[in-house]
């Protein structure tokens, strides 16, 4: 008797009643719905309305978005940066770069004669617009006719970037700084008054006697390559330097370091500033 | 004089202290009395609690000293006095009318209650008397009120006052002196009342053979023999036998304890706002992770070291979860059950709340839902006038009518209902209305002197369905006399009868004969059973309507549900006509030819019949219906899509409740498993409360709503730039931290703000959210689509302006990404030449995405007042 479901009924679900249709039957209605023709969910004519609204909708925002463009265009001059030097984040104090630039973004590797011909490529292209300046032309050593050194004692060329507007504030003979090597002091007394208007750079390799650094060219870019004005025609100074390794098959850290008063010299790796860094690799050619 | 004063109110023994010349101090023979007075109560099953307090000013200054005492026995007397307090099982309630001292205040933290007037003030003094502490009050104090205040007090004289006492947790309340006694005598009627429901039912059976007349329900088993009686709760499911039952089940076995357990095993489906957040977050993981999987191959095929894929692929999903949500909809459930609590709803499943405001149909019972469950008498019919009880004029135009007269004895006299001695009135709920009614206008006490005049004679009274009287009268009482019954009079009354039926209203017709003295003398043994008198040839007396009225509140809370596009449908248990009366009354039918459907029509119904039905049809009234049909009800409109509130009191109410998207429990009204099944309990009954409900639910739906679309919003600034970056190479416009800063800071707050939005003008006027899910197709199209768009445009617009303006041309950005991003480059050159070293290109980079994040905050903000309405304008909600 009392086993008996006494009247009650059981039931499976709760709430939501399961649904109809099969469910192959229920994809196909979402592809096209034969009760009010429907495909994806809308008429052909609604399709056409949501159509042309999007259009509509998309060409206002673009036509904004371009006036707004436009209207930055106005306020930019062509020539001149809005913010220049420490109004602007590129601040009044330029890095030091060379060139060739490594293959792999850290690593100069010279292992034969087909790894150095990339970079006397880099090089010659580099060095192309060079070739009408005269004081370009007359200088002697780490030109294309000796291959730029490469690849036994390979050239590199230090460069300033350029800042818009920057004026190097140059050391005067008589206050050099204390931390300046004695070659490179002993180089500046030797030049005459005249020549002493440069950024002195001054390279070493970090390890010492790891290789020796040659400067063909002397070892200052002339100040009066200055200030950078966006002027057409303009080419930066350079300065090569000639590294000659004393060790094979290892690598040889060449630090290169711009002087002047406003180049602000921090020799962490992390935060560097007021130099370039060359890492050079020199494989035995035979290897 | 009595210095004690002990008195009984009701289940209440209340113990005064009388002795106002000394301040109610205790002496020896008060001590005596008291502790007696608490054992005998200890042990008395007609007193529930004892309540104490004192004469005039003071409620005690504690130890009488003026009174000489016996050295020994005084400290049996105390410490009897103490332990009485101490044992006493029952609730023990003082009742502080003035300042408590000594023993008097330490006997107060060993009573339940303390309720005190705001003059009173609690001293003990014993330090200062160099004696111990007594009354356990080293004990009691210190649990009480804390061990410092305790220390205050009992070390230091401190004087406590009322009001201090109610701060610490001394005492439960402060009443004026005033009120003290009404308002404590409240508080103490309010706990009586709850014993009464926790009294265990009994019942009177026979078991072996013996006579048990006081067995509690609980420990009825298969085979005993219950007697029953007109108004009892049937114990147990029984089998009638001459009057009598034979229980067949009880317990979990019974058909409602079969309910009762099938209702709670029925796992409901989750409600319908659990499943729409749940397809949500579904969708929106995969779209997220799936996001995150393009981006990290994409990463990895850009070369990037696995860090910083890793970093995109976290940037990403954040930047798509919608972190918001979750404290959003916590909030607003938690908001709007607080307010619906206030407003006398219990809401128990908290997306219940919401569900209620989806809600399309509603099945409503009728009695003590939209009725008030309380059987009035309406009309009287007296030849030939139908009176209103409602009629202002109603006692003075009937004042001097005999037939009224007449009516008033035959109903009090032809009844098995009984007036209890408290007042109330048990029997069958039509009875006790008409005895109400008597009540209501006449002394009940002239009852019994007309039952004088019965002695001299006997005379039959008569009450029942009007057409078996009216073919039993030959007479009719009329204002000044009897007339006898003509055609006329007849049809008059058959016309009173359908015209009173009609309305659905319950009609009784009275009659009654004046039986010859002579032929039935004082001796005379009537038998009912084998009826030994006449019953014909009666004298009319009238017809009485009653009915059981709408609540008051209910006809306009239904126009405002249907005004809201629900459709409201009634399931009933009573007549059809009565059910078809009230749905056209309270409005759920607007004509009299709504359509009734009664139970058994339902029982030969197929399920696609009441499914057209239901299609067909949009006022249906369910009559003479069981509960099981309930769920079936229930069934059919679920299939038909609709979301469907239930509500029901009774125990095999629970699986339909269960069932139905929300279930509604009443609070006064439901059982106990009603309230366990449903989601909702109506506090008062009060089927306006549904309502206020379905308004707050969908307030908190268009909450939501504007919630998920203002978080949403974000997502397409957040993503885009990492595709503008792997497509277009062009340096990151917004990197991972930024993208957690919106997300996490900026868009947090608005979002769950979104939730305390006021609703909104006409969220009663919409028809209920059908097919229109949280996120719909619809939102995702404003979301992604515009709003998206015009966010991320802003935001490359700043993010160009800023490269721009440091020499970075928008047509040299493209496909510098690969020497940007290269730490070794230190000279990667802009628009005008200048060349830039790594940390300089990151510093702009960086400016680049703040300007950028600034941009999505400053769009946000105006996105937060497009989101903050759905349907209202912004002039007309305001924007604070």
């Amino acid at each position: 008797m009392a086993s008996k479901s006494n009247g009650v009924e059981g039931s499976e679900w709760a709430r939501a009643p399961p649904p109809t249709g099969t469910c192959m039957g229920r994809v196909a209605k979402i592809f096209y719905d034969p009760s009010d023709g429907s495909i994806l969910g809308r008429t052909p004519k609604r399709w056409g309305i949501a159509l042309v609204f999007y259009s509509v909708f998309y060409a206002v925002l673009a036509l904004l978005f371009a006036a707004c463009m436009g209207g930055l265009f106005l306020t930019l001059d062509e020539n001149k940066p809005s913010f220049i030097l420490e109004s602007s984040l590129i601040g009044a104090n330029p890095g030091v770069a060379f060139r060739p630039m490594p293959a792999d973004g850290v690593l100069v590797e010279v292992t034969n004669n087909r790894t150095s011909e990339s970079y006397v490529r880099q090089l010659r292209e580099f060095l192309a617009p060079y070739s009408n300046d005269s004081w370009f032309t007359a200088k002697s050593g780490c030109t294309e006719e000796d291959n730029y050194g490469f690849p036994s004692s390979p050239c590199f060329f230090i460069k300033l970037n350029k800042i818009y507007g920057w004026i190097p504030d140059l050391y005067d003979v008589s206050d050099l700084p204390s931390d300046m090597g004695s070659d490179l002091v002993e180089y500046i007394n030797s030049l005459q008054p005249p020549e002493r208007e440069q950024i002195w750079v001054s390279c070493w390799a970090e390890a010492a006697g790891s290789g020796s650094v040659e400067y063909p060219w002397g070892a200052g870019l002339p100040a009066r390559f200055f200030p950078y004005v966006n002027e057409r025609g303009y080419r930066a100074p350079l300065l090569p330097i000639r590294v000659t390794p004393n060790v094979s098959n290892s690598t040889i850290a060449i630090r290169c370091r711009a002087w002047a008063k406003n180049i602000r010299y921090n020799k962490s790796l992390k935060e560097p500033s007021g130099y370039a860094r060359i890492l050079l690799q020199v494989n035995d050619f035979d290897a | 004089m009595d210095t004690i004063i002990e008195t009984t109110r009701g289940t209440v023994k209340v113990i005064r202290f009388n002795k106002p010349q000394k301040k109610n101090a205790i002496d020896g023979d008060m001590y005596l009395r008291v502790t007696k007075i608490l054992n005998t109560a200890a042990s008395d099953d007609e007193v529930s609690m004892v309540v104490l307090t004192g004469t005039g000013d003071f409620y005690s200054s504690g130890n009488d000293y003026s009174v000489s005492r016996p050295e020994g026995a005084w400290l049996q007397i105390l410490g009897d006095f103490i332990k009485a307090f101490i044992t006493f099982p029952k609730l023990l309630i003082a009742i502080v009318n003035g300042p408590a001292i000594g023993i008097a205040a330490t006997t107060l933290a060993l009573c339940d209650m303390v309720f005190a007037s705001e003059n009173a003030y609690f001293y003990t003094p014993f330090s200062k008397l160099q004696i111990t502490a007594e009354g356990g009050s080293t004990l009691t104090f210190p649990r009480l009120i804390g061990q410092r205040k305790a220390a205050e007090m009992l070390l230091f004289n401190h004087k406590m006052t009322a009001k201090e006492g109610l701060e610490s947790g001394f005492i439960n309340r402060v009443y004026k002196p005033e009120e003290l006694q009404s308002k404590a005598w409240e508080k103490i009627q309010e706990i009586l009342k709850s014993f009464n429901k926790m009294i265990p039912m009994s019942t009177k059976c026979i078991r072996d053979g013996v006579w048990n007349s006081d067995l509690p329900v609980s420990s009825l088993v298969k085979g005993d023999i219950v007697h029953i009686k007109a108004g009892d709760v049937i114990p147990a499911d029984i089998r009638i036998i001459e009057s009598k039952g034979v229980v067949l089940c009880c317990g979990d076995l019974t058909a409602l304890g079969r309910v009762a357990g099938l209702a709670a095993r029925l796992q409901p489906e989750p409600s319908p706002l659990a499943r729409e957040i749940r397809r949500f977050m579904r969708y929106m993981s995969i779209w997220a992770l799936s996001l995150g999987v393009i981006i990290a191959t994409a990463s990895i095929i850009l070369g990037y070291p696995f860090i910083q894929t890793t970093i995109f692929v976290i940037g990403m999903i954040v930047a798509n979860i919608p972190e918001g949500l979750q404290p959003t909809i916590t909030a607003s459930l938690t908001l709007t059950a607080q307010r619906m609590v206030k407003k006398n709803c219990l809401v128990k499943n908290l997306e219940a709340i919401e569900a209620l405001g989806a809600v399309t149909t509603i099945c409503s019972d009728k009695t003590g839902t939209l009725t008030k469950n309380k059987m009035c008498v309406r009309h009287i019919w007296i030849w030939d006038r139908k009176y209103s009880v409602a009629d202002p004029d109603f006692e003075s135009t009937l004042q001097v009518n005999q037939a009224l007269k007449a009516i008033k004895i035959c109903g009090a006299l032809c009844s098995t209902a009984v007036i209890l001695p408290n007042g109330d009135i048990q029997g069958d709920a039509s009875e006790t209305a008409i005895l109400n009614f008597l009540c209501a206008y006449d002394d009940p006490v002239t009852a019994s002197v007309h039952l004088n005049k019965r002695l001299s004679r006997y005379v039959v009274v008569i009450k029942g369905a009007p057409e078996c009287i009216l073919s039993r009268c030959t007479a009719v009482v009329m204002e000044n006399g009897n007339v006898n019954i003509t055609n006329e009079v007849k049809k008059a009354a058959d016309n009173a009868t359908e015209d009173l039926a009609n309305t659905g209203e319950r009609v009784l017709a009275f009659a009654d004969l004046i039986l010859d003295p002579k032929e039935f003398p004082m001796s005379f043994d009537f038998d009912t059973e084998e009826i030994n008198f006449p019953l014909e040839g009666l004298r009319l007396i009238g017809i009485i309507g009653l009915k059981d009225p709408p609540r008051d509140e209910v006809r306009q809370a239904i126009e405002r549900v249907r005004a809201a596009g629900i459709r409201v449908m009634m399931v009933t248990g009573d007549h059809p006509a009565t059910a078809r009366a009230v749905a056209i009354e309270v409005g759920i039918a607007t004509t009299a030819a709504c359509h009734v459907i009664t139970g058994n029509d339902l029982r030969n119904m197929t399920s696609d019949l009441l499914y057209l039905t239901l299609e067909k049809h949009h006022e249906i009234v369910f009559a003479r219906t069981s509960p099981t049909q309930k769920l079936q009800i229930v069934e059919a409109c679920q299939r038909q899509g609709s979301v469907v509130a239930v509500t029901g009191d009774g125990v095999n109410d629970a699986p339909a409740l269960r069932r139905a998207d929300i279930g509604i429990s009443m609070g006064i009204t439901g059982s106990q498993v009603s309230k366990q099944t449903a989601d909702i309990i109506l506090m008062d009954d009060n089927f306006a409360t549904i309502v206020l409900g379905i308004e707050e639910g969908r307030k908190i739906f268009d909450n939501l709503k504007k919630s998920v679309c203002y978080i949403l919003i974000s997502n397409v600034p957040e993503v885009l730039p990492v595709f503008m970056f792997i497509l277009f190479s062009i340096p990151l416009p917004l990197g991972v931290m930024t993208i957690l800063c919106i997300d996490l800071g900026t868009d947090m707050w608005p979002a769950v703000s979104l939730s305390y939005e006021k609703a909104e003008a006409d969220v009663m006027e919409r028809p209920p959210r059908h097919g229109d899910p949280l996120v719909s197709a619809r939102m995702l199209r404003l979301v992604y689509g515009h709003l998206g768009l015009i966010e991320f445009a802003a935001g490359m617009y700043a993010y160009f302006t800023v490269m721009a303006e440091h020499g970075f041309y928008p047509a040299d950005l493209f496909g510098i990404r690969e020497r940007w991003d290269n730490e070794a480059v230190n000279d990667v050159r802009d628009s005008l030449g200048q060349e830039w070293t790594y940390a300089e290109r990151k510093e702009l980079e960086r400016a680049c995405q703040a300007t950028y994040f600034i941009a999505v905050v400053i769009t946000q903000m105006m996105n937060g007042v497009i989101c903050k309405t759905r349907f209202n304008s912004i002039r007309d909600v305001g924007c604070f």
